[in-house]
């Protein structure tokens, strides 16, 4: 919620700026020599003001709109791990759901009431 | 906007982010390429990934100077729409407004200075170099000519200009090619000021144009056409609602269209016909004359309606019963303009005109001096023409143009003249003709990239702040003259600066106001005018019809092109022209009578030759002109100005003259020998069948007979189901009612409807435009227009009113969109549920569920769906709809179709959603209002309301009531969401078809 | 075959030499038919490729004419497909003894017919790789076809039709088979001995084999309405002016045995005078062909009057509108070829001279044909181009390229599989012939029965 500050407020979560990286990892160096070495990078990419490229991990076809505030909304603030996993405890982080369509319906009419399953909900 | 990231990294952030828009992957097999994601360095703090912000600034498509306000997506500009705030569009626009983002993300921008080099072509260069080269330049060229010729520029810039010419030496020239001289000019013979008043359409309770296409290219379209239809609109709330509209002219314009007379009197006659008006009016003493206007009589003898029927061409009972109609409706309006103000004789016309207003006791009440149009400022055709003898003869040293493109609009001349020129500096952005002809250019920023002002009218100053990162190495040409005039600065300064001397106490806050605001709006003082002492001697015996040998030819402007500046934009290229339908090509509109004459066949062409130039056009047969006269529009045929532009079709401004009128303008009326060349073209036209044939599309209702309706009444109502079966249908319909409650369908759900109100539509299609921005419609080119796959959503049906004799007296328009039938026969025959029904009562259609048998389309009545031929999303695809950059401005919440795929309106459900997602955040329900479609936004006579059919408060729901409210082939029991009220018009016994 | 007065005796011994001797080492005639097939064949793959890669815009499509010559291809070739299964099934049931020479042929040509129409639904869609979302099948979306929609209906009755006349063909293949594989040698005796699956014809085996033949020929009967009618629905079911109209099954299923008759005797002219079967194909069968021409042909021609009729009488302003344009708008030589080739050429077979003279028999096909296939563009691009509810919505279509390549392709994709089979299986049934033929000890024998 803090790095990816729109996700409650907006259909997209953003990529945080590097700005907001370095906000914490100013004074967070890291444990591990691995951690260390990752995070000198973003340092690195902040002290040459060159912003690095972050490999898209979740991606949706362009023709599907899921809106995070919706699903944070109703399924509260803690609710990220529901579909990305407890990333905070991947050491890298990797999808955890199918993220297809079925998968999504399934959620949908587990819901105590059924959330709607109209196709125009999420494809326009 | 704010400091932010570099334009290539900028460009990077927004390919990704903006994945909303990413076409359908073309076999959606297979794993997605791994994306990169670039985040910005600093998040500007005024943008919400996945959230729109909305800036105002002001549109500089036309001198007319509406609000904007910009939708802008991960900082891109991806809509137009009007601000509410301002007083010239309240908040509607244009389709030429709606456009001005093609020309911000247009392909053929030149994206960095450019200088001549030894052999002819340009070669690039770095500002700083330019900018050094031309100081020399204006060294070498000081006190030999320095000309800065600029569009109209009642800004800032403007006077920046003016002071940077006066420092160097040199003057400044701003040239409108459809000038406003006649109408100055005939203001200073009637009231002895050559200012334009202010037009105050709504309130008038009777008008009548001379020739003044004020819905489409006339002063300011989109102020006057909301007035029009506050005026003209049917509303049974307002007792004696309805003023009259007659239209007086040669051909038929959009205007015309929507006139319920149309006085077709010979070319150069329409100030006759005021006169004789008048004459009558003061006769029979209809109205309270003002007590100067005594000294009209002895000039008006002359014109007793019966003196003068035979040169007009109309009957002297018609002229006594328009002169009745216009005094006695206590709010007569007469307005001269476009063609009447164009003849040799314009001047007079106006002159006449005024007169018409002044006797009716119209001056001072619906037309106000004081709040003056500042377009009147600019300077005349014949500055121009000195310009351009000055230029011939080698007394212009340095040429400097700016906003506009006479190359074009003045050919012959003033190209000649440009290479007389020493030293020619365009700062267009774009390579037009003009600019072609320079030596240097210095692309300026685009008009949402910028800093500026304008000031439209007297009272009102509208500011323009730039909404998005430049997208090309282009300067505001306001830093490149402080540059070169020695000054410190930017731009933004001296803006600021002059902002600053008109409020200096707490200017921030002053500033940031009229930032939001979009402008300062005031209001001018109005002042009295009276007759000027030579009234009494203006020489109107030049009323009598110019008598011309050959055939006439009258060059109007094109509504959406107009004077050529649009032709670079496919929204406005691919858009019908209202009256002929006709796209993507220019045309000779023909009178039947004359075709049947010369044997002459819709699309067949005919060589215009006056004694100024000569150009073919193909032949669109029509009774909307006059038998004796032939119309061309303007804005094709440009020989340069990009992709979408060049060489398409014939410049009809090669057909005139490059010499003054003696008021100062220019004549748009050339006589002409036509001659059948043998060839043939297929027009591209969007029109059916023009005849409505009684099919229920549209209805239309004299006045008295509207009027005459009772709130509860139902004249359009259909007997849908025969008597025999109506056991059957109400048993099926039952079934029907039992589906409906099923799972999704059960429970509270709104019902999306629209109500379209005819008697306000007037056709201009700006909604049209709306809706190719808003859902990323593709324009798919001459060619394949030409064979009927246009993509238009949203299409305008002209059905023309005849009156007895079969004459068109007007046209009926009407939008024709999806219905969102509640029983819809497109969604059972959808084999894969692409085509469904949602439980909020629209027509779903899942595009990427679309495996396109295109049933659904074959069994559509209405026609409004339409199916993806080819892939106009492809990168460098033959028929790529939108090739770098113009991609910039899809809507990141509307999918991109991939070929094979059927589309159609769904009511802009992105905003439906996206208005229920934001009630949701804040914990309420969606509200009536709350969700406003992109054609209802844009609609300049607002006749599209939207909103919840289920909603018993909402405004939708109370014009579906509506008595004149009908639905379009409702036999077929379709239950469309769709209401239209029906036209009405003044004549009570309308004919339609 | 009494009135038959044939200068050879036609014997058992007789039949099966003749029907074998097709089967032999095939002439350069043959090889430049089948080669010409196959180059039409190409042509339509390569528009196909050309589509896939572009998009439908290549065809001549125009809004709001949103179906075409693909579609009018695909009725065409249903159509063909339909007087197999009549002749095979339906006269089987009848007892009628002239189908026996016949049929064979005819049930081919419905096979490959089938095969060639079941083609047009996946080419003309606009995103073709994604067929399979017609089908049903189990997904992870738990997403299904709209059972609703005819286009579902026509790909079951399709499939159903495909399936049943590949076993109605197959089956009466094997005693066939099993005679030639005892003339035959190298690979083909093997592909024979394969394919006639050890058919000893011991009486055994008869007596299943007529049980089962009949049994399935009483399956297929139905088909041979419903398919069609299915087909038909396609259009009866949309509310297009010109299509919505209740007479449509059975005006479909007359129009389909018209063609396919048609298109029988289009074939088996070339067939009996290339394998000299003169004695075993005999003008008799042509003449019967004929006169269920003739029949077919009056419905059809009966339905045109209908329509028209209806059209004026019913007094809906949008179909009167419709028809008109039909018969005198800008198609009206289409719709006029449709109505000569479909209801006027028939009555020449009122003549028997005519009925009896293959040679006119064969011209009259030929036409039969091409009325059949217009008639099928009348219905879907007239009726889509010219009247439409939305007066302001109407266009005037024109074929391109494309369209014209991709039925070349059927043809050529149609013919190629119809030479293959005739030279490569008794294009006539022997066995079934042999059963009308006078046994060579005196007895009254099936045909008189």
């Amino acid at each position: 919620m803090y790095c990816h500050y729109s996700a409650a407020v907006s259909s997209e979560p953003g990529i945080p700026a590097l700005q907001t990286c370095i906000g914490c990892h100013q004074l967070i160096g890291g444990s591990t020599p691995s951690h260390q070495a990752e995070i000198k990078k973003v340092r690195d990419a902040w002290r040459e003001r060159k912003p690095p490229e972050w490999v898209r991990v979740h991606a949706l076809p362009g023709f599907v709109r899921f809106p995070h505030m919706r699903h944070i909304k109703a399924l509260g603030a803690q609710s990220c791990a529901t579909c990305h996993g407890e990333v905070q405890r991947m050491p890298q982080v990797t999808q955890v759901s199918t993220l297809r369509m079925g998968w999504c319906v399934r959620c949908h009419l587990a819901q105590t009431p059924p959330v709607t399953r109209d196709c125009s909900v999420c494809h326009y | 906007m704010t400091e932010s990231v570099d334009r290539r990294r900028f460009l990077k952030v927004l390919g990704v982010t903006g994945a909303g828009a990413a076409a359908l992957s073309a076999c959606g097999i297979g794993p997605e390429p791994t994306e990169r994601l670039i985040p910005y360095l600093v998040q500007p703090e005024d943008q919400i990934p996945g959230t729109a912000t909305y800036y105002a600034t002001t549109c500089r498509e036309c001198a007319a100077g509406c609000g904007l306000r910009v939708r802008i997506r991960e900082g891109r500009a991806v809509k137009l729409e009007g601000n509410p705030d301002s007083p010239i569009n309240r908040g509607r626009l244009c389709a030429r407004g709606q456009a001005g983002l093609q020309g911000l993300y247009n392909p053929d921008r030149i994206q960095h200075p450019l200088v001549r080099n030894a052999n002819g072509t340009f070669d690039d260069i770095d500002w700083d170099g330019a900018i050094q080269r031309l100081a020399a330049k204006l060294r070498e060229a000081q006190g030999k000519g320095i000309v800065f010729l600029t569009g109209a520029e009642q800004s800032s810039f403007g006077d920046l200009v003016d002071e940077w010419m006066k420092q160097v030496g040199g003057r400044r020239l701003s040239y409108e090619p459809f000038g406003f001289e006649a109408l100055r000019a005939g203001n200073r013979m009637t009231f002895g000021t050559a200012s334009l008043p202010s037009y105050d359409f709504g309130n008038a309770k009777y008008l009548v144009s001379f020739g003044a296409d004020f819905l489409d290219t006339w002063l300011s379209p989109v102020e006057f056409q909301n007035g029009f239809s506050q005026a003209h609109a049917f509303d049974a709330g307002r007792p004696a609602s309805m003023a009259k509209f007659v239209f007086v002219g040669p051909r038929m314009s959009l205007t015309g269209m929507n006139a319920d007379e149309w006085v077709a009197a010979r070319p150069g006659t329409e100030g006759t016909l005021a006169l004789a008006m008048a004459q009558v009016i003061l006769s029979q003493h209809l109205a309270r004359v003002p007590a100067d206007a005594s000294r009209l009589v002895s000039v008006l003898g002359a014109y007793s309606p019966s003196a003068v029927a035979q040169a007009i061409g109309i009957d002297a009972d018609t002229i006594v019963r328009l002169a009745r109609e216009f005094a006695r409706s206590g709010g007569g309006l007469a307005v001269a303009g476009g063609m009447a103000t164009q003849y040799a004789n314009g001047a007079e016309i106006v002159a006449a005109v005024n007169i018409l207003n002044y006797v009716a006791g119209s001056v001072g009440s619906l037309i106000k001096f004081g709040a003056d149009l500042a377009i009147g400022s600019t300077n005349t055709f014949a500055d121009l023409t000195a310009l351009t003898s000055d230029m011939t003869n080698g007394r212009v040293a340095l040429l400097f143009v700016h906003g506009t493109n006479p190359a074009h609009t003045l050919p012959g001349a003033f190209q000649q003249a440009l290479g007389k020129v020493g030293y020619k500096v365009s700062f267009s952005s774009f390579m037009d003709e003009t600019a072609a002809a320079c030596d240097m250019i210095l692309p300026d920023h685009h008009a949402l990239e910028q800093w500026g002002d304008s000031r439209p009218r007297a009272g009102v100053t509208a500011l323009q702040q730039p909404v998005v990162q430049p997208v090309f190495d282009t300067r505001p040409s306001g830093d490149v003259i402080l540059k070169l005039s020695g000054k410190t600065g930017t731009f933004q300064d001296y803006l600021q600066g002059k902002w600053r001397t008109r409020h200096p106490k707490d200017f921030d806050q002053y500033w940031f106001d009229s930032l939001e605001k979009g402008g300062i709006y005031g209001e001018a003082p109005t002042r009295t005018v009276r007759l000027a002492e030579g009234v009494a001697k203006i020489g109107f015996g030049a009323l009598a019809a110019p008598a011309v040998p050959d055939q006439q030819v009258i060059v109007f402007p094109h509504p959406a092109l107009h004077d050529g500046r649009g032709a670079n934009k496919p929204w406005l290229q691919e858009l019908p022209d209202p009256v002929s339908k006709i796209a993507w090509h220019s045309w000779v509109e023909v009178h039947p009578d004359t075709a049947a004459k010369w044997g002459l066949a819709t699309g067949d062409f005919l060589l215009l030759k006056s004694s100024f130039g000569a150009q073919k056009f193909p032949a669109w047969i029509t009774r909307s002109v006059r038998p004796d006269v032939l119309a061309v529009p303007t804005g094709q045929g440009h020989t340069a100005y990009g992709r979408y532009a060049k060489d398409r079709s014939a410049n009809a401004f090669e057909l005139l003259g490059g010499e003054a009128t003696t008021y100062g303008g220019r004549s748009f009326i050339v006589g002409a020998t036509a001659t059948k060349t043998g060839e043939h073209r297929r027009i591209v036209t969007t029109e059916g069948s023009p005849r409505e044939r009684g099919r229920g599309t549209v209805e239309v209702l004299g006045l008295a007979r509207a009027k005459a309706l009772h709130p509860g009444e139902a004249p359009f109502h259909h007997e849908e189901t025969p008597e025999y079966a109506s056991d059957a249908v109400a048993w099926w319909a039952e079934r029907q009612h039992e589906q409906a409650e099923i799972g999704n369908y059960k429970g509270e759900q709104p019902r999306w409807g629209l109500a379209i109100d005819l008697s306000k539509c007037t056709g201009c299609a700006a909604c049209v435009t709306a809706c190719y921005a808003e859902n990323n419609i593709a324009t798919v080119g001459e060619e394949l227009m030409q064979r009927g796959r246009e993509m238009s959503w949203m299409r305008l049906e002209r059905y023309w009113l005849t009156d007895e004799h079969g004459e068109p007296q007007g046209a009926v328009n009407s939008p024709m969109l999806c219905q969102q039938c509640g029983n819809a026969p497109c969604e059972p025959v959808c084999p894969v549920y692409a085509a469904y029904h949602t439980p909020d009562g629209l027509n779903g259609q899942v595009y990427n569920r679309c495996v396109g048998t295109r049933y659904c389309s074959n069994n559509c009545p209405y026609k409004v769906r339409y199916f993806n031929w080819y892939n106009y999303a492809e990168r460098g695809g033959q028929y790529e709809a939108f090739p770098e950059p113009l991609s910039m401005l899809l809507n990141p919440d509307v999918t991109v179709r991939e070929k094979g795929v059927m589309e159609k309106c769904t009511f802009c459900v992105q905003r439906i959603r996206g208005a229920q997602n934001q009630a949701r955040l804040e914990n309420r329900a969606v509200k009536d209002g709350d969700i406003v479609t992109a054609c209802q936004q844009t609609c300049p006579s607002e006749a599209i309301i939207f909103g919840d059919l289920n909603d018993k408060r909402s405004q939708v729901y109370e014009l579906a009531g509506n008595p004149r409210g009908y639905h379009v082939l409702a036999g077929l029991n379709t239950k469309p969401a769709i209401t239209y009220l029906a036209r009405v018009v003044a004549q009570d016994t309308p004919s339609h078809g | 075959m009494a009135e038959q007065t044939s200068p050879v005796r036609v014997t058992y011994d007789y039949v099966t030499r003749t029907i074998a001797r097709t089967l032999g080492t095939p002439s350069r005639g043959y090889f430049l038919l089948l080669g010409a097939a196959v180059a039409l064949l190409g042509v339509g793959v390569i528009t196909l490729l050309f589509l896939l890669r572009y998009g439908l815009g290549l065809a001549g499509y125009s809004h709001p004419v949103y179906w075409a010559v693909f579609i009018t291809c695909f009725v065409f070739w249903v159509g063909i497909a339909h007087s197999g299964t009549l002749i095979s099934a339906i006269l089987f049931l009848f007892r009628s003894g002239w189908r026996t020479a016949v049929y064979r042929t005819a049930e081919a040509m419905t096979v490959f017919a089938v095969m060639t129409a079941g083609l047009f639904p996946l080419i003309h869609i606009g995103r073709q790789w994604y067929f399979y979302w017609l089908i049903p099948y189990p997904n992870e979306r738990g997403l299904w076809p709209n059972f609703k929609s005819p286009l579902i209906w026509d790909e079951f009755a399709i499939g159903t039709y495909f399936t049943v006349s590949t076993l109605f063909l197959i089956m009466g293949l094997i005693p066939d088979i099993a005679a030639v594989r005892d003339l035959a040698t190298g690979w083909r005796k093997k592909l024979y001995a394969l394919t006639s699956i050890g058919w000893t014809g011991s009486n055994e085996q008869w007596r299943h084999y007529t049980r089962g033949y009949l049994y399935l020929a009483a399956l297929a009967t139905p088909l041979v309405l419903s398919v069609h009618s299915v087909v038909s629905w396609d259009f009866a079911m949309a509310l297009v002016p010109g299509w919505h109209a209740t007479i449509f099954a059975p005006y479909f299923v007359a129009g389909a045995i018209y063609s396919g008759c048609g298109m029988v005797i289009t074939l088996l002219t070339p067939i009996r005078r290339l394998f000299g079967l003169e004695e075993i194909i005999t003008v008799k069968h042509f003449e019967n062909l004929a006169k269920l021409c003739l029949l077919t042909g009056s419905i059809v021609g009966y339905a045109y009057v209908c329509e028209y009729f209806i059209a004026w009488y019913g007094g809906n302003p949008n179909e009167r509108a419709a028809f008109w344009y039909r018969a005198f708008g800008p198609y009206w030589w289409a719709t006029w070829t449709m109505i000569i080739c479909n209801a006027f050429l028939p009555l020449l077979l009122w003549i028997k001279k005519v009925r009896t003279n293959i040679t006119a028999l064969f011209v009259i096909s030929i036409f039969v044909n091409i009325g059949m296939w217009f008639e099928r563009y009348v219905i879907i691009v007239v009726s889509l181009a010219g009247e439409p509810y939305e007066p302001w919505a109407n266009a005037v279509y024109n074929p391109t390229w494309a369209d014209w390549g991709i039925m070349a392709g059927s043809f050529g994709w149609f013919f190629m599989w119809f030479l293959l089979f005739v030279k490569n299986f008794p294009a006539v049934s022997i066995s079934e012939v042999k059963e009308v033929l006078a046994p060579p000890r005196s007895k009254a024998s099936k045909a008189h029965v």
